[in-house]
């Protein structure tokens, strides 16, 4: 609890504490949803007034069909979770580079991974809310951004391609993914398991199918 | 006059300036877990300047009222109200108009006027006072927001200043001013639309041509989107952003005191 007649005490730059609201406000979200209550919960924590959430909430964010203050903290999760993805990438690159590990199996790795991040918001029944609120038309654009380099950490696990081949897997796995996190929404197994199953199987048609056209051979 | 050189569009911004604030999750906050100090203040306070007739203070009161009900309540017992919004203007003439549209819609109990002394129990406040140099003291409220009146100002920046003093740490000030549309067309248009059609609109319905055309002018002289980012940065105010509305028309600023 704070004072209410604080002296003027100097606090951390604007985005370094936009940063800190929105990273903070995800720990919140399985209980307080992606709405601005989870960013008042988090000057709590950091021991802001609660009217200071607005720093992590740009007005245009606001309006109903903007999804009325939730694309903030759903955008956040996005970023952060590339950020991890690319970090896991990196940190598994050498150990599949010495085991030879089929690009496949690398991809299939990192999406599973990935999806596992959403995890705690599935098991909290607002997952669905974000994906909602990630496909809005004033959200798309970003949603499209942070989706599309996601891909580009999958992809950069594997093999180097050509333009147009590395532009069709691109397509095909974010397909894959979408489609998975959409299964995901309603599995009960334990650890997602049959989520990963679901990808596996994708996956699989995916190589099948770039076997099959003229000319392929799969991506490894 | 507001209505007929906006078509209406200017209550439409002030609705977003009051959604711009995003009371209801802070107040919910704030009643769960009051901060502390001493009783008698509120949990929070709302400055809204240059805004003497009372329309973006009203629209903050309603919402303040919705989220804390006890509000609407007249005062018992001298007891301090949960919240409280002061209306600040120049103008005594506006203000008392502000005060005598409150007291119609909420009732005397819970206005404090121009013309009596201060009462701490009362939420809704009219008091005269210069954006450069307000009075009261550093570090009393929560939001602080200027619809329109920020380039009436002699020195705009020094009302800055005087506004970063007045808000609380992580306090917020919003500024709904009149801006410049980047896109040349609609630039274009609005030009032809401000020297042509304002003035003669002025003259028919308020029977003044030669304010308007003042107003105009005051308008084009005024800072654009960058300008103004920058004088709220200079006064220190972090995190300044702004948001184009009517195409950038008009702008609404927003800066916090960290």
């Amino acid at each position: 609890m704070l004072p209410l007649r604080l002296s003027c005490r100097r606090l951390s730059s604007a985005s370094a504490l936009r940063a800190s609201l929105l990273s903070s406000g995800l720990s919140h979200v399985p209980s307080l949803g992606w709405g601005p209550c989870s960013l008042v919960a988090a000057t709590s924590d950091l021991g802001l007034p609660p009217s200071a959430h607005t720093l992590a909430l740009p007005p245009a964010s606001l309006a109903p069909l903007a999804g009325g203050g939730r694309a903030p903290l759903v955008h956040h999760h996005m970023a952060q979770c590339n950020t991890k993805l690319r970090e896991l990438r990196e940190e598994l690159l050498p150990s599949w580079q010495a085991q030879a590990l089929p690009d496949s199996d690398r991809r299939a790795h990192l999406l599973r991974s990935r999806l596992l991040m959403n995890g705690p918001f599935v098991l909290a029944g607002n997952w669905d809310e974000a994906m909602a609120v990630g496909a809005l038309p004033p959200q798309a654009g970003e949603t499209a951004t942070h989706l599309g380099e996601m891909l580009a950490v999958v992809q950069g696990a594997g093999g180097a391609l050509s333009p147009l081949e590395a532009h069709a897997e691109r397509a095909a796995l974010g397909a894959a993914y979408v489609a998975s996190e959409l299964f995901m929404l309603s599995d009960g197994s334990e650890g997602f398991e049959d989520t990963g199953r679901f990808l596996d199987e994708r996956l699989r048609e995916l190589d099948a199918l770039a076997a099959a056209a003229p000319g392929g051979g799969g991506g490894g | 006059m507001n209505d007929f050189m906006s078509a209406g569009v200017h209550r439409l911004w002030k609705d977003h300036l009051l959604a711009s604030l995003s009371l209801p999750p802070t107040l919910q906050a704030l009643s769960r877990s009051p901060p502390a100090g001493s009783p008698e203040q509120p949990l929070y306070a709302h400055l809204d300047v240059a805004g003497g007739t009372g329309d973006v203070s009203f629209r903050v009161f309603d919402e303040l009222s919705d989220c804390l009900p006890s509000l609407r309540l007249p005062p018992s017992g001298g007891k301090a109200p949960q919240a409280t919004v002061t209306v600040c203007d120049i103008n005594p003439d506006m203000l008392r108009v502000g005060a005598e549209r409150a007291v119609a819609l909420y009732g005397a109990d819970l206005v404090e006027t121009l013309d009596e002394p201060p009462s701490p129990a009362k939420p809704l406040r009219f008091r005269e006072g210069n954006a450069e140099r307000l009075p009261f003291d550093p570090c009393s409220f929560d939001s602080y927001t200027i619809a329109f009146g920020l380039r009436n100002v002699t020195d705009p920046s020094r009302a800055l200043r005087n506004a970063l003093e007045l808000l609380k740490p992580g306090g917020r000030l919003l500024v709904l001013e009149f801006s410049r549309p980047p896109n040349p067309l609609l630039s274009a248009a609005y030009d032809a639309y401000s020297f042509n059609v304002i003035p003669p609109l002025g003259a028919a319905v308020a029977g003044d041509e030669a304010s308007y055309r003042y107003l105009v002018e005051s308008i084009r002289k005024w800072d654009d989107q960058a300008q103004l980012t920058e004088r709220m940065e200079d006064a220190g105010f972090q995190g300044v952003a702004h948001e184009d509305l009517a195409g950038g028309i008009v702008a609404l600023h927003s800066g916090w005191k960290l």
